[in-house]
């Protein structure tokens, strides 16, 4: 049987009263219903955040068997092959982004691949009670203002998400920091490197074969060992970060679509323009006009 | 006694327990004591965004020359520039919030640009929200109090996304309730009205210094033709207008609420003199500022 994909579009063509949706943005479930979708194999299109308050769940992440109980953080990253087999008794939230919403929160992207590096090894993290604490308040606020008719709901709850992602990323610190250093596998390794080197060199720096160099390594290497750890090529990463510098630059400054095309290194306003458009939709000046 | 404002820094000095948000410096403050930065001993100007949300009891608040009752469920929202004081207060219970002008700005023009709202002098600021929404408010709370301090390195930015969602939250109440009208022409483009944003901003933080339509202009390195181009298109009134009003309104509140006497107010205005302040409160106002004064007290004695 073919993996099918889920994003957060096809729960709005079919809802469900136990899910609550904004617009093809964010999923919010207060009985972990959201996994009642996975009972097939099923790539996710975006990230989701599970939060198990009691009972357990057993099935498989690219194909490696997990098994979630109470107070277990569980977060799966887009690309995700994931199946549920089993569940019990269950209890929790659970919550799901799309890229595209993520990407307009303005996550720093050192932040984001940090905390993808820290987490791809070991997606379940185990916490306290008083973190679950913390994260209660903040599903039933969201889920409240997703049932309300504010007029600024899309803004509150980017918001509160800018506010949990941060939240997420302070347990994916001290998950890293716990001694689990010591799995560090080679692949590992080079995505951390890699994402190090992304951050500083991508405003000037656009090919794999730069960073390949830079790391001592062959392109195709590097592309492979990066695809492998993080089911996105080295380029996808690349060009993220390049994304992201020229959305922020559209948006933020009074920079001219010229001067930003040099600044990022591209040789021609034209070849920024395409680049733009074939990432975003939308070109550059559109882009600008409409945020 | 203008030094004595209110502010992120001034409410920390009174209030050492509440809770502050660091985002590139004092930016926001949430406490769940309304009364932690709330002026009773006498009115001061507010250099911050605040709103105080009452849970229980009642307080009755002067926010420039307009009284105000909070009673359970009262949003209240006081802007930069805004004098205040509370007149009265029957064990209100409840929370508070300041927002530096930095911070407000910055989610304004990063945030929440497309939003056709924009709350200044003009508008109530008050209304009633309903229980849900205090419910929504309360967790707001919980979370600033519970959340930040647990989360170190990610404290700015938990901070500030809690912030963002509070302050979009805060519209939503005063757009559902407070029947406050967009205050924004709806045609004008998006460029446009960041622009009278700015020009309302820079009103509101520098109208006792600066009278001259010119300075604002010269400020935001607009021609002055363009500026009152703009203004008008966006508000349907002229740059003067605003000038004035947010003149007037200052002068009129220190002459009701204050003990200064009216030498000091033509000082604390950068008036040359005090005729030619008196002829340009009469010019505004109908009646010279001893009369007004003196008819604001009378007022207020019998009312007592």
């Amino acid at each position: 049987m073919n993996p099918r994909w889920l994003s957060i579009d096809d729960m709005q063509r079919k809802p469900r009263p136990d899910i609550l949706t904004l617009g093809n943005q964010v999923a919010v479930s207060a009985r972990l219903s959201l996994l009642g979708l996975l009972s097939k194999p099923t790539y996710i299109e975006g990230t989701a955040v599970f939060v198990c308050l009691g009972g357990t769940i057993e099935g498989t992440i690219n194909n490696q068997p997990y098994r979630i109980e109470k107070n277990t953080v569980l977060i799966v990253f887009s690309g995700d092959l994931v199946k549920i087999d089993r569940t019990a008794d269950l209890e929790g939230y659970g919550a799901m982004m799309s890229n595209d919403f993520l990407d307009e929160l303005d996550i720093s992207f050192a932040q984001r691949a940090a905390f993808f590096a820290n987490m791809r090894a070991n997606s379940l993290s185990h916490v306290g009670d008083e973190v679950i604490e913390q994260f209660r308040p903040f599903y039933h606020l969201v889920l409240q203002i997703l049932r309300s008719d504010a007029s600024e709901k899309e803004e509150i709850v980017k918001g509160l998400v800018y506010a949990y992602c941060h939240r997420i990323f302070a347990l994916g610190r001290s998950q890293a920091s716990s001694g689990k250093k010591l799995m560090l596998t080679r692949n590992q390794e080079i995505f951390h490197n890699f994402i190090t080197l992304v951050v500083k060199h991508s405003s000037q720096e656009h090919s794999v074969a730069f960073y390949a160099q830079e790391m001592g390594l062959s392109p195709k290497y590097l592309s492979y060992a990066v695809k492998t750890f993080s089911q996105r090529g080295a380029l996808d990463w690349i060009n993220e970060h390049v994304m992201l510098q020229a959305r922020f630059m559209l948006r933020s400054t009074d920079m001219t679509v010229k001067e930003i095309a040099f600044a990022l290194n591209f040789p021609t306003q034209s070849a920024f323009g395409k680049f733009f458009r074939q990432k975003q939709g939308v070109g550059p000046k559109e882009y600008r006009y409409n945020s | 006694m203008a030094k004595q404002n209110v502010n992120i820094e001034s409410a920390l000095l009174r209030a050492p327990s509440s809770y502050t948000m660091h985002w590139r410096g004092n930016d926001v403050l949430f406490t769940d004591n309304i009364m932690d930065f709330a002026p009773f001993d006498r009115p001061r100007q507010f250099d911050a965004t605040a709103v105080f949300l009452c849970v229980s009891g009642s307080m009755e608040c002067k926010v420039d020359l307009d009284t105000y009752v909070l009673k359970k469920n009262s949003l209240l929202m006081i802007f930069p520039g805004q004098l205040v004081s509370v007149i009265s207060n029957n064990g209100a219970k409840g929370y508070a919030t300041l927002m530096s002008s930095a911070f407000v700005n910055h989610i304004k023009l990063e945030h929440m640009k497309r939003t056709n709202f924009d709350v200044h002098i003009g508008i109530k600021p008050m209304c009633q929200v309903n229980t849900a929404e205090m419910e929504a408010y309360k967790r707001i709370y919980t979370l600033a109090c519970k959340v930040l301090p647990q989360s170190a390195e990610e404290a700015p930015h938990v901070a500030m996304g809690l912030a963002r969602a509070f302050y979009a939250m805060v519209i939503s109440s005063m757009k559902a309730h407070a029947g406050a009208a967009a205050t924004v022409a709806e045609n004008s483009t998006p460029n446009h009205r960041q622009i009278f944003n700015r020009f309302i901003d820079l009103l509101a933080e520098n109208h006792a210094e600066h009278h001259s339509i010119t300075f604002y202009a010269k400020e935001m390195s607009l021609s002055l033709k363009y500026l009152s181009l703009v203004v008008k298109e966006c508000s349907g009134r002229t740059v003067q207008d605003w000038v004035n009003q947010y003149v007037m309104l200052l002068a009129k509140s220190l002459l009701a609420n204050s003990q200064m006497s009216i030498k000091q107010i033509t000082d604390t205005l950068h008036f040359q003199n005090q005729s030619t302040f008196g002829k340009y409160f009469k010019k505004h106002a109908g009646i010279g500022p001893k009369d007004y004064r003196n008819a604001f007290r009378t007022v207020t004695t019998t009312e007592k």
